[in-house]
């Protein structure tokens, strides 16, 4: 079992699930779509100040929402003793990682379209400004939690009270993604010029938490 | 080596005690007052120094976990608590004098400045760490998840200032010393005061390893655990 | 001035506290450790 396959395995089996039993990507949309609401209602309406919240209130909303999704990533394993099977796996470890932080980063970005689909519908964004810019971010955005969180939440679960520990252990690490996310896209739907100094810093740290990642992964599935 | 640092503790206490004493000299006769904020300035000399051993206590960390995790050894993961648990310690201290400072001066308890943001944030890191460790079922997993994350969170220290920084802009906080150049008495003082620090985080630092190591020696002894 | 105080206080009380803190686990651990070996249940 080489690694590609291991990666495609693993991206395959979780994908299906996920579209088969939409056990996981259903409660995602839902408490999305409850946090979309809550905040319309309680920010006061099309207000000078409003605009200038929206990207990072909805980048919270989907940090808030992918933290549903990351902490069912390896629960239901254990839970099916499926992960005895995985660290079985004679080849790199970090092909596992790979498929399962693909795997996310698919949902994530599923969850994404929702959220601004939401956002168009509730609170009037206008996506279609700086379309290209803004799916840009998205993606980068959206890999950057994938691949932390991926990671985290295999720490996370092997702990007493996962759902507390996850964003615990998550919050500080991605406030770079929240920043740099919500920044570039406010950026973009103001119609300005995103500075390249932040798609390098966005991108960069993807890579950087994708490589560390990938080589640390071996020690966490030990357990 | 980890018995070598734990002795050097009968040097570094002494040691460590001359470095304070020295230094709240320095604060009381040496250092000027300055012009605009006054005498409440001084708290420069002991907000200011908390920082490299802040930092360094997560280095220790992230060092210790690499360590543990490519030798098994746990010496290096008892290093990496420790670094932990005592950074943690001066990173709390920069978060209280911070707004003991900033009261006065600016007339807010705290300010969403780079340097104070960014520090909150590895205060959160830090208190992960030890959570982590506390809730990992198991203590060999818990070390092993430990060094992990001790290593994924000294990475995005780094970003985390970058987007801080992005996202504060300008800020309020006075400019570092190496920036702007402190005149003569006021920056020896400021050295006197950071050495003096490094001492005291030293000394807690081999004290708490040694605390770790009498710890472990005690689980080792009890095999029915 | 008050402020100045408190900050320095604040400092170098906890930096004390822990030093204590840890040398009253120290005794403790090296009394344990020396008392009867599987000493008591």
């Amino acid at each position: 079992m080489n690694g590609p396959r291991v990666f495609a395995a693993v991206l395959g089996k979780d994908l299906r699930l996920d579209l088969r039993s939409w056990d996981r990507l259903g409660p995602m949309a839902v408490f999305a779509a409850l946090v979309m609401v809550l905040l319309s209602t309680a920010l006061p309406t099309a207000s000078a100040a409003s605009p200038g919240w929206i990207p990072a209130l909805v980048w919270m909303v989907f940090l808030l929402t992918s933290l549903l999704g990351l902490g069912r990533s390896f629960q239901a394993e254990s839970e099916q003793g499926t992960i005895v099977l995985l660290t079985q796996a004679p080849c790199d470890r970090g092909w596992v990682f790979l498929g399962k932080a693909t795997a996310n980063w698919l949902a994530l970005l599923g969850v994404e379209l929702w959220t601004a689909f939401l956002c168009w519908v509730l609170l009037d964004v206008e996506w279609g400004v700086a379309w290209p810019e803004i799916l840009g971010v998205g993606l980068l955005g959206a890999l950057g939690l994938a691949v932390v969180g991926t990671l985290l939440s295999a720490l996370a679960c092997a702990a007493r009270f996962p759902v507390f520990l996850l964003p615990v252990l998550l919050f500080p690490l991605v406030l770079p993604v929240l920043v740099l996310a919500s920044r570039m896209t406010g950026e973009a739907l103001a119609g300005d010029q995103i500075a390249s100094a932040m798609w390098v810093g966005l991108a960069l740290y993807d890579w950087v938490f994708l490589l560390i990642a990938y080589f640390v992964f071996d020690y966490v599935l030990e357990d | 080596m980890e018995e070598r640092l734990i002795r050097s503790a009968r040097v570094l206490g002494p040691l460590a005690l001359l470095g304070v004493a020295v230094w709240l000299g320095m604060v009381v006769f040496v250092a000027p007052v300055e012009r605009v904020q006054g005498v409440v300035q001084k708290i420069f000399y002991v907000h200011v120094p908390c920082a490299p051993p802040a930092y360094l206590g997560f280095i220790l960390t992230a060092i210790g976990g690499l360590g543990f995790l490519r030798t098994r050894k746990e010496q290096w993961d008892r290093l990496a608590l420790s670094g932990a648990e005592v950074g943690l310690v001066f990173c709390t201290l920069i978060l209280l004098t911070g707004p003991i400072w900033a009261k006065p001066v600016w007339g807010h308890w705290w300010v969403w400045d780079l340097r104070l943001t960014s520090t909150l944030v590895l205060w959160f890191i830090y208190v992960a760490y030890l959570f982590l460790r506390a809730f990992v079922i198991g203590s060999d997993a818990a070390r092993t998840l430990a060094s992990v994350y001790g290593i994924v969170g000294t990475a995005a220290i780094p970003f985390v200032y970058y987007a801080v920084d992005l996202a504060r802009g300008s800020t309020l906080h006075p400019s570092s010393p190496a920036r702007e150049g402190l005149p003569g008495l006021m920056a020896a003082t400021w050295v006197v005061a950071a050495v003096a620090l490094l001492l005291v985080f030293a000394y807690l630092l081999v004290r708490r390893l040694e605390v770790a190591r009498l710890e472990a020696q005690l689980l080792a002894r009890e095999p029915a655990r | 001035m008050s402020y100045l105080l408190a900050a320095y206080t604040v400092v170098l009380l906890t930096l004390a506290g822990y030093a204590l803190r840890l040398r009253a686990q120290r005794r403790r651990l090296s009394e344990e450790l020396s008392g009867a070996p599987g000493g008591e249940c």
